[in-house]
């Protein structure tokens, strides 16, 4: 669904099933190895919200204070370019979730998510994050430790996507200097 | 143009909710005390109780363990403090509200059928004459078959000690006495009985002084008035300045106590605040998460997550002020005691927790701390050596108080205007009186870093 591989979600399993907040949370990695009873203490801190048609969950370039878990309909993630149009990164449904950095460290959202149908979303918040370690150290370690592997996995899927690019810039280089040489010789070469 | 005029309308609706929401305070204010006690004690608690939970104990659990602990802190500081504690708060009230009229009267009838003349003299166990005869002025009287003489006495001594003496009657060579019951007497006379005694009849067997005698304000304006020559030489005109400090001296006392007597007596009785403040600080502890949680959720979705920040930075910031103000106060309380007892002050208990509670409002607290001690070391032991102990002590408490207690626990630094000061510690006191000027200060300086939270976090959200 994605169009851009950042946003592609690495790490949701494909199959979905029932509206039960458990079925769709414990798919979400972040919560994934959480026993049950692990899970209704979370359930306290989370916040179900609604969103009507091209409602924004969340605006680029506003403090990000959490991420959010589609439970129905869709969300489009949006980037505004420097010419001041938006680009459509990803299309997101039930299930995929999408804010999980801003959980670790406050900063601005780096796109706007506005919901393309009528959605349900909950959310989870760093102020809920921070206390649970303050009350749960065991259960809040868990999750920081699941948070922290989830952008290891993509900082190194980053690192390759950034790897592969400057391979392909330094032969696309490479290339132009060979073509440029061919021609200079054959510029000599002409009487 | 549409959206303009929703803003302004949304603006208006939130002046009237905020007008409405004041209005409802004013008027509930006699019940709000307990409800704003149990949030302090809520603030103070969270902490530990989160600590307990951290360590693998249910929440509810953790909490009556913790109330079971400062149930029985507060059990033994009542123990082995408070008896004294009320003692002397009792006493030291009595000094400031001692009733003023220090006159009586006894009435002596001649009941024979001729004229007879009697002596009157006064004798005072403590030496120094504290009873004066104001009338008859000769302190002779020669009655009429039937007649009456008024006899009018003045109880007036120097400081209030435990003196008691005798009135005598003196008639052909023989006395007659009348005791006579100082302000710290213990054993009480039937006055209103009538006596007869040779030829006469005395309208009471004994006189009472009871809480009679001079109070604080009028022995500091008697302490004034013996160095008045000498001031009005200096300001080179007359003030009368112990009349001044008498009349507003006094009014200033009706109202602080008068209204925190009011308070304490009427609405938050002993048994409500016992009960009503650990059941609502429950409450708040256990249901807390709950009830913000419930407040959030009615936030639309544009304002949603900042107000969840703001939300959690308020709380941080409160919690963190009430914490620190109440280290500062049991710091800065247990040194003045410590103190005060050391130069031999006497009421140090009292004296030296209501600084160290005073302390909490800024500018006026020190300076409330140094009067109320000074005052109380002149009317208890009149030595002027024992003011410039105790403002001494009390300037060295400051220092070390502004230089290491609070930077140290006042993590965020409220900053009040003097004149912010002045407006909500009237405003306290006119509600409350003593209780209102101190809650006064710490309510406005929870409004503040509230506000100062506010505006931070709005600063990150192109809100403003």
């Amino acid at each position: 669904m994605a169009i851009d591989p950042f946003w592609n979600n690495l790490f949701c399993r494909r199959e979905r099933a029932g509206d039960d907040l458990y079925e769709v949370l414990s798919k979400v990695p972040i919560f994934q190895d959480l026993s049950r009873r692990e899970f209704e203490r979370i359930r306290g801190i989370l916040h179900r919200r609604s969103f009507s048609v091209d409602e924004a969950i969340v605006k680029e370039g506003d403090m990000g204070v959490g991420m959010y878990v589609i439970l129905s309909g869709e969300v489009a993630i949006l980037q505004e370019t420097d010419e001041g149009g938006m680009v459509e990164l990803a299309t997101f449904g039930e299930g995929d979730f999408f804010g999980d950095q801003v959980l670790l460290d406050e900063s601005a959202r780096t796109a706007s998510a506005i919901a393309r149908a009528q959605t349900r979303a909950v959310g989870f918040f760093r102020p809920d994050l921070l206390e649970l370690i303050e009350r749960n150290p065991h259960l809040g370690l868990k999750i920081v430790m699941r948070l922290s592997h989830m952008i290891s996995v993509r900082l190194r899927h980053t690192n390759r996507l950034l790897k592969e690019t400057r391979d392909q810039v330094r032969r696309a280089e490479a290339q132009r200097q060979a073509e440029s040489q061919v021609a200079d010789t054959e510029a000599e070469a002409a009487p | 143009m549409g959206s303009l005029v929703g803003q302004r309308l949304r603006l208006l609706l939130g002046i009237i909710a905020a007008l409405a929401g004041l209005w409802f305070v004013y008027t509930v204010r006699g019940i709000l005390a307990p409800f704003i006690l149990a949030f302090i004690l809520a603030y103070l608690l969270t902490p530990f109780v989160d600590r307990m939970e951290a360590r693998g104990l249910k929440r509810t659990p953790s909490i009556l363990l913790i109330f079971l602990f400062v149930f029985a802190l507060l059990a033994a500081v009542v123990f082995f403090l408070g008896r004294t504690m009320t003692d002397e708060m009792v006493d030291l009230s009595g000094e400031f509200l001692r009733e003023e009229s220090r006159d009586r009267q006894i009435t002596i009838t001649n009941t024979d059928k001729k004229v007879h003349s009697i002596e009157l003299s006064t004798v005072s166990r403590g030496g120094d004459l504290p009873f004066h005869i104001l009338q008859p002025e000769e302190g002779q009287a020669i009655l009429q078959p039937g007649g009456q003489a008024v006899v009018q006495l003045r109880f007036a001594p120097s400081v209030i000690a435990k003196i008691a003496g005798t009135l005598q009657v003196k008639w052909k060579g023989v006395i007659y006495p009348i005791p006579l019951l100082g302000n710290g007497e213990t054993k009480q006379p039937e006055p209103t009985d009538e006596v007869a005694w040779g030829k006469f009849s005395f309208s009471s067997r004994g006189i009472d002084f009871g809480t009679a005698g001079p109070n604080i304000v009028s022995q500091i304006s008697d302490k004034v008035a013996e160095y008045e020559p000498q001031l009005q030489s200096l300001l080179g005109r007359e003030v009368d300045l112990s009349a001044l400090i008498k009349t507003y001296g006094s009014q200033l006392i009706e109202v602080l106590l008068g209204r925190t007597t009011q308070l304490l007596s009427g609405v938050v009785s002993g048994l409500m605040l016992v009960v009503i403040v650990p059941f609502v600080a429950f409450f708040f502890l256990k249901e807390g998460h709950r009830l913000t949680r419930g407040v959030i959720e009615l936030v639309p979705n544009s304002y949603f997550e900042m107000t969840l920040n703001v939300m959690h930075s308020i709380n941080n910031s409160i919690g963190g002020y009430i914490r620190g103000q109440l280290l500062a106060v049991t710091v800065v309380a247990l040194m003045s005691v410590t103190g005060l007892s050391i130069i031999g002050m006497n009421y140090a208990l009292p004296v030296g927790v209501v600084a160290g509670l005073a302390n909490m409002i800024p500018y006026l607290g020190p300076l409330i701390g140094i009067i109320m001690a000074s005052a109380v070391a002149l009317a208890t032991l009149g030595g002027t050596s024992m003011v410039t102990q105790v403002v001494l002590l009390f300037l060295f408490i400051q220092i070390i108080d502004n230089v290491l207690v609070q930077p140290m626990v006042v993590a965020k630094s409220v900053d009040l205007h003097p004149l912010m000061v002045m407006v909500v510690v009237m405003f306290g006191s006119d509600l409350w009186g003593m209780v209102g000027m101190l809650v006064a200060v710490p309510v406005t300086g929870i409004l503040k870093v509230s506000g100062q939270t506010i505006y931070e976090g709005l600063k990150g959200y192109r809100v403003t």
